[in-house]
């Protein structure tokens, strides 16, 4: 699998699969149509219990990350307009806010935190282009 | 909430007048993997034996099903499988005859899959099993516990003696039957990764008293690790104002730990001046460590990850 | 839930295909050897007596004197076949964890008793076979009522030894506790005779010889040695079987052998599992090693002492020296029994 899960984190492993899958989507790791694991075969790759990869493609179906097509298998979902939308603009800004203070602490300025942006920005998108060939 | 598949309740066990469990009460829900861990000696094997209905009770119930167990309860073990350091293998018996013993036992007896385990084990049929190291011999253990389709498989310390690469072929098998055939299982180890790998629920056994059992996502809450951010440093104003919590400091960052809700402790910190106050989830491990402790339980060479 | 528990995996019957399985392979040295032991004097005796072929003077030396002394080696064979099929199990065949797969322990004590039996009975037919062909064969028809008898004599017997010792290794584990009392078993009617007649004196009246001869009936042991050694030494026409209420005889053994095959699987059956690393798998079976000690002890006393009592007075003696002792004995063994050393063998993973 294109990601890893630390059993030792303290976030819950579900969690971590859910965040690895939407990862891989969001880097075009995999893209829309791609079939992933059953269930079974991702808990044996992974040497996970299989409860709690049942548990993370629920969330992910429930995010309409994934279309589960019974019989056939599990699917990378279209993107379609998220519905939830305003809400999680809401959790990105606290998460730009935390950077600011951690870069407080660090005694970055704002601009030197802009730099920095962007460059991890560009990165991500190389490493994207290279999947997407 | 699915049922479960075994309850104890209650359960008193005493060996030569020592108690090895006291007033145990548990359950394992169905179709759960659950991690049972506990120092040397706590009782997991004891409690295991319980289940099995080889031991018995000096007080209290194990069913299993729903049916209580009896004196003699070889129907219930028709569903149980045992993998352990102890194992039943005669050492005189070839392979093949130990497998034939084992097929005509058990009724649901999946003879390709032992085949195919077999081949993956690298084992020959002809082999004799006196003649097996213990980490092959533990891996036969395990191609027929997974062959016999049991709906509960007891794992104790099934990597024991593995290497690690072996050892993740192993594992990889049994979650694959397990997943395949919905089985419950219970699976003991002292190393708590793989615990928190493979087990959605977990327990923990110290000196025969099961201190707590549950979802992991839910025993890792029952303690919280509180940071909070003191820009003028541990002053005494600041520790007189956290004396009752007695955090340990690194700078300016005082942490404690909360069991149960964080709030009273969060409280504390932003009374005592912390300029922000962050609550961070604990690993399994550090919430085992915590618990332990907190019964007394000290050793030099503990560390995290393993018991 | 798919449960059907027919056929082979059907636990409420006696035998488990899978145990018995499992019972012959891991035993079988022991009902072949066994088997063999039983039958070899008895061919060596026909050799001898129908002197076929040259190799009789090879094999009569090779086995020695072992003819002399088949009564008691047979008894002995069919004791230790109850034992060893246990001793052998627990501690090759690791019977404790074998408990732990879909068997219960009826099972396991039904597939021994099947095949011990199975080896006194196939042991007794083949030689009853041999002997009636061999008779026929010179032409005397008249002796294979005399034959089937004594076999049938053999077996029950036999039977009755065996059960007793696999009873006895029921409740105990340590295999020359288990040795000493099975002799006990098997020979009470004798020990409760040398009692008695230490109480009524040496003298040789009619109820003396009526207590003798009522003990003799009782015992397996005696029953073989006084009747049916004959067989050994000679031919099957010199045994006069009529002597005896040969019904009655039968039936108290029958009785002997119901009670040894119900107790020994009740016995096994209620033994606590981590109990089965013990010596006594029922801690209450030390008061049979006090006692012991405590009886060689007033024995030795009144040995050593010369006493010159006689009768009642003598068993008093004894009995009040046995008695103090006993609880002494019991104080030394548990003093023992506290010490680590003792303790390292109770190999129960926790």
């Amino acid at each position: 699998m294109w990601f890893r899960v630390n059993p030792q984190s303290s976030v819950p492993i579900y969690q971590q699969v859910i965040q690895g899958i939407r990862q891989g989507v969001a880097q075009g790791v995999v893209q829309a149509g791609d079939r992933l694991p059953s269930v079974r075969d991702l808990a044996v790759e992974m040497t996970l219990n299989p409860n709690t990869i049942a548990k993370a493609y629920r969330e992910l179906e429930r995010q309409r990350v994934i279309t589960v097509i019974q019989g056939r298998g599990t699917y990378i979902a279209d993107l379609e307009s998220v519905p939830d939308r305003a809400q999680r603009i809401g959790l990105m800004v606290e998460a730009i806010q935390q950077l600011l203070v951690e870069a407080h602490h660090m005694q970055m300025t704002v601009d030197e935190l802009r730099e920095l942006f962007h460059s991890v920005v560009s990165e991500w998108e190389r490493a994207k282009g290279r999947n997407d060939q | 909430m699915t049922s479960s598949l075994v309850t104890v309740e209650n359960l008193d066990k005493t060996f030569r007048g020592q108690k090895v469990l006291t007033r145990i009460d548990w359950a394992i829900p169905e179709g759960s993997i659950y991690g049972l861990i506990g120092s040397n000696g706590s009782g997991k094997t004891t409690l295991c034996r319980l289940i099995l209905g080889i031991l018995w009770p000096d007080s209290g119930l194990v069913a299993v099903g729903g049916v209580p167990l009896t004196l003699e309860s070889g129907r219930a073990r028709q569903q149980m499988y045992y993998v352990g350091a102890d194992s039943r293998l005669g050492p005189g018996f070839r392979i093949a005859e130990w497998a034939r013993y084992e097929e005509l036992m058990y009724e649901q007896w999946n003879a390709a899959r032992f085949q195919k385990l077999l081949k993956a084990f690298e084992l020959e049929p002809s082999q004799r099993i006196g003649e097996l190291s213990y980490g092959t011999k533990t891996q036969l253990q395990i191609a027929l516990a997974l062959s016999a389709s049991p709906k509960l498989l007891i794992l104790d310390e099934p990597t024991n003696g593995l290497d690690l690469v072996v050892k993740r072929q192993v594992l990889q098998l049994i979650l694959d039957v397990v997943s395949e055939d919905h089985t419950t299982v219970i699976f003991i180890s002292h190393l708590i990764e793989d615990v928190e790998r493979l087990c959605d629920q977990v327990a923990l056994l110290h000196r025969g008293q099961m201190l707590i059992d549950g979802p992991v996502d839910t025993v890792k809450k029952t303690f919280t690790r509180v940071q909070g951010f003191f820009p003028e440093g541990a002053t005494p104003r600041v520790k007189d104002s956290l004396r009752e919590v007695s955090p340990e400091w690194s700078g300016r960052m005082a942490a404690g730990v909360a069991r149960g809700t964080p709030d009273g402790l969060v409280e504390q910190f932003r009374s005592a001046g912390a300029l922000y106050v962050d609550v961070v989830d604990m690993d399994l491990a550090e919430v085992v460590r915590r618990l332990l402790e907190a019964e007394g339980y000290k050793r030099e060479t503990f560390h995290a990850g393993t018991l | 839930m798919k449960h059907s528990m027919r056929g082979r995996f059907n636990l409420n019957g006696w035998i488990l295909p899978a145990v018995r399985y499992r019972e012959w392979r891991i035993n079988r040295s022991w009902y072949i050897l066994a088997c063999a032991m039983l039958v070899a004097p008895w061919f060596i005796q026909l050799y001898n007596d129908f002197e076929v072929g040259p190799v009789r003077t090879l094999i009569i030396q090779l086995i020695g004197g072992y003819g002399n002394t088949t009564i008691a080696a047979s008894t002995v064979i069919a004791g230790g076949l109850g034992l060893v099929v246990f001793w052998y199990d627990f501690s090759q065949g690791r019977l404790a964890y074998v408990l732990e797969g879909a068997v219960e322990r009826r099972h396991v004590w039904w597939a021994k008793a099947f095949y011990v039996s199975a080896t006194i009975i196939g042991a007794y037919v083949l030689t009853g076979i041999a002997m009636e062909g061999a008779w026929l064969a010179v032409g005397q028809s008249g002796v294979s009522v005399t034959i089937v008898d004594a076999m049938a004599y053999l077996i029950l017997v036999h039977l009755v030894i065996a059960a007793t010792a696999m009873m006895v290794v029921s409740a105990i584990g340590n295999v020359i506790y288990a040795a000493i009392g099975v002799v006990v078993m098997v020979a009470w009617p004798t020990l409760l005779q040398s009692v008695i007649e230490m109480v009524i004196g040496g003298s040789a009246n009619r109820l003396e010889v009526a207590v003798q001869n009522l003990m003799a009936a009782l015992s397996p042991a005696s029953i073989i040695s006084n009747h049916l050694s004959l067989y050994v030494q000679s031919t099957p026409k010199v045994v006069a079987f009529s002597r005896f209420d040969q019904w009655l005889i039968a039936l108290w053994f029958g009785v002997w052998l119901g009670a040894m095959g119900w107790l020994g699987q009740r016995l096994f059956q209620k033994v606590l599992w981590e109990r089965f690393f013990d010596a006594f798998y029922f801690p209450v079976l030390w008061n049979g090693v006090y006692a012991g000690l405590a009886l060689i002890t007033a024995w030795v006393y009144e040995a050593v002492n010369g006493s010159n009592l006689v009768g009642v007075n003598r068993l008093l003696l004894l009995l009040g020296i046995a008695a103090p002792m006993f609880f002494v004995w019991r104080w030394v063994v548990r003093q023992i029994g506290r010490r680590a050393l003792w303790k390292i063998r109770s190999g129960v993973r926790s």
